[in-house]
């Protein structure tokens, strides 16, 4: 499952499509999607265990249905390469997805597409969605609809998301905004672990898309950078990934917070926190559109 | 299989009137009134998603697509949302385009989608317009038999996805009236310095969303009765936003696209993003930010109100550059229109693109010099940039088609 050229190209050891363990991030910009990898990295950590699994289990039964109905329609980006056959049997991990910057349905249907039904694998608890859309910002106070997770539901509806992210809380000007992200985070990386405590694998592989997000929403950089360490630490304990997707624009890198906010503070710069996260982070992918033309290409820079 | 939004589970779900499925991933698509821009867009404006519109300098072609997306939603009935706090939203409503209601739609539905352009000529200039629109790339010889079998204008069930408009005759005050128009003035809110107005307004669109059954969340009527809510708001973060908060716009856009994501709407926004742009030709972050937290993002860079001088300019036969910057991306990794474009399918590079404002018209259109070209420095300078650009974009591998940041051919 995944790309096969890709697999070739980036070698994570004989047989793996995933680091044994460690942290990688992902940086994209506007003109070029990085989560394509995003997908990826989520194929490759849910497909080896589904190969042992047992095929007349009604619920890859299900998700062979679907497959076969998708092959009709037209979706011709649809993968369906097997090519990690020889991966190493039994180190399946638990696919925790927050998914700051899409709901549930866009990331079901494109894992569909590739051939992956994420319905399936949560049925089996190995796969774990965190909504940070509905909820996540402060603004959303004014909602009164909010999707309800799944566990609430009586009958549930294939995209419902297994957790919500909590508000963040709304940062006036006295507030403590460290403090308050501090916390906040907290709890996120809370829910995280309590979701991973109710999924049947020993390995993690926690997915975030997109930390830029908690970035922009106004959380300090100091408080997202120790929530990605606290995950990486948590990860690498439990010999698991955790899979970051950042914007790496040019002009987000710019030194442009200074010029705009009245309240600006050093540590709020774009261009730091992404230093940081690079040097937190083992692998380092960089999706960027090529420089030379109206094209883009992938460069993976295995650091 | 349909990707239809989950909270219609029917295999063949009726849609609402003024919209249609996408090919390419049966999306529930939203015309933006632009025939052109709907087709460089892969179809339409996907439900549930926001547009960004970077406008252009000192020129309003921008207020002219907003005005054309109110317009098809007045048109197809759909209820309309204006926000605006630089002027006052009536003022805008009044530039709405007219469309030509009934004899266009009947010619149009009652004919076949002919293979002869000229056959569906009717008797008023609307349908011959609308033809022009496919016709106009009849140069392109062998893109002639793909136009007509995926014309965007094409009549969809028993309405049309996208009516045509006439830029000279504004909308009559009647329609105007017995429209659903909801506005929202941010310039008469800001007076009385409640809130921030990006929460304001987010509250407003809150209530009108879950109030009035555009709402997936809560089992309402079956899809075909439901309406479709078009937002559309004018010149966000422009100086008369005045927020708190920095980081106030991004959280309204990330919690818009919380809340459009389970709804049958889909907001189109202009922002002056020249104000926020630094030195260079580069955009400024915070641009970049709000870019990120929307579906689709389109420039307007007219010739007029460029920078870089451009004396020749006024020669080209168009008005400015249109460059695509995202292309909606819901449910899927490849943009629908690497598949479906017809415009920028032609030259598998899709920043190559100018608009041009007709008579009648707004028109998006590949863009190429005149044949005849007159100074030596116009002649020789962007067509080679082009064929370049093109010529890689050929070479690349299956993403290759999808946006990218301006090539900077023109600095």
């Amino acid at each position: 499952m995944g790309y096969a050229s890709l697999n070739r190209a980036v070698d994570f050891g004989p047989g793996q499509a995933l680091p044994d363990q460690g942290t990688v991030l992902l940086t994209d910009t506007v003109g070029s999607d990085g989560s394509f990898l995003l997908h990826y990295f989520l194929a490759n950590a849910l497909q080896p265990l589904s190969q042992n699994t047992p095929t007349d289990s009604p619920v890859t039964a299900v998700g062979k249905a679907l497959h076969t109905q998708l092959r009709v329609g037209p979706t011709p980006e649809a993968r369906q390469q097997q090519s990690s056959g020889d991966l190493i049997p039994g180190n399946g991990y638990g696919v925790i997805l927050v998914g700051l910057a899409q709901i549930f349905n866009h990331y079901l249907l494109i894992a569909r597409k590739l051939g992956l039904n994420l319905n399936a694998y949560r049925d089996k608890r190995r796969f774990y969605f965190v909504d940070g859309v509905s909820r996540i910002s402060p603004m959303a106070k004014f909602r009164k609809l909010f999707p309800t997770p799944i566990s609430n539901q009586v009958t549930p509806t294939p995209t419902a998301p297994n957790a919500i992210l909590p508000p963040i809380p709304t940062l006036g000007p006295d507030t403590d905004i460290h403090s308050a992200s501090h916390t906040y985070l907290d709890t996120v990386f809370e829910l995280i672990v309590q979701g991973f405590a109710g999924m049947d694998a020993t390995r993690p592989c926690l997915v975030i898309d997109n930390l830029s997000v908690l970035w922009d929403l106004g959380l300090s950089t100091d408080a997202v950078l120790a929530f990605v360490r606290s995950c990486k630490l948590w990860a690498e304990s439990k010999r698991g990934v955790v899979v970051l997707l950042a914007h790496a624009d040019r002009p987000l890198l710019a030194n442009f917070q200074a010029a705009l906010s009245p309240t600006h503070q050093p540590s709020t710069q774009f261009e730091y926190f992404l230093k940081a996260l690079v040097h937190l982070t083992n692998f380092v992918f960089k999706v960027e559109p090529l420089s030379s033309g109206n094209s883009r290409d992938v460069h993976g820079q295995v650091s | 299989m349909s990707s239809f939004r989950k909270r219609v589970p029917s295999k063949q779900p009726k849609l609402p009137p003024g919209t249609k499925l996408s090919p390419h991933n049966g999306q529930v698509l939203v015309s933006t009134g632009v025939p052109s821009l709907d087709d460089v867009l892969g179809g339409g404006l996907p439900a549930g998603s926001i547009c960004l519109v970077l406008a252009d300098r000192r020129t309003g072609y921008s207020n002219m697509l907003l005005n054309y997306f109110m317009a098809q939603g007045l048109a197809a009935g759909h209820q309309v949302h204006l926000t605006s706090a630089d002027t006052t939203p009536q003022d805008l409503l009044k530039a709405i385009p007219s469309w030509c209601p009934e004899v266009a739609q009947d010619a149009a539905v009652l004919e076949p989608p002919s293979p002869s352009p000229t056959a569906s000529t009717a008797t008023t200039t609307t349908p011959e317009a609308k033809m022009k629109i496919a016709w106009r790339y009849q140069n392109l010889p062998s893109m002639d038999v793909d136009h007509d079998q995926n014309r965007p204008v094409g009549p969809h069930a028993s309405n049309l996805f996208c009516h045509s408009f006439d830029l000279l005759r504004p909308v009559r005050p009647k329609v105007l009236e017995s429209a659903n128009i909801d506005l929202f003035d941010l310039s008469a809110w800001r007076q009385h310095d409640l809130a921030d107005p990006y929460e304001a307004l987010f509250a407003h669109l809150c209530a009108l969303i879950e109030e009035h059954g555009f709402s997936s969340l809560e089992s309402g009527p079956a899809p075909a009765e439901r309406n479709v809510l078009r937002i559309a708001i004018h010149a966000l973060a422009s100086p008369f936003w005045q927020g708190q908060n920095p980081n106030a716009c991004v959280q309204f856009l990330h919690a818009l696209k919380g809340l459009l994501r389970y709804s049958f709407s889909s907001c189109m926004i202009t922002v002056p993003a020249h104000l926020y742009q630094t030195d260079g030709p580069h955009r400024s972050g915070f641009i970049r930010q709000l870019e990120h937290m929307c579906d689709a993002v389109v420039e307007l860079e007219s010739f007029a109100g460029s920078r870089s001088a451009r004396p020749s300019a006024s020669s080209l036969n168009c008005h400015g550059f249109f460059y695509i910057h995202k292309q909606p991306l819901l449910n899927s990794l490849v943009p629908s229109s690497s598949k479906l474009s017809i415009i920028s399918g032609a030259q598998l590079s899709t920043n190559n693109l100018a608009f041009k404002q007709k008579r009648h018209k707004f028109v998006i259109e590949t863009f190429h010099l005149p044949p005849e070209g007159g100074v030596n420095e116009r002649r020789v300078e962007p067509p080679a940039a082009e064929k370049r650009s093109s010529e890689r974009a050929r070479g690349s591998g299956p993403h290759a088609a999808s946006s990218l940041p301006a090539p900077l051919l023109d600095f």
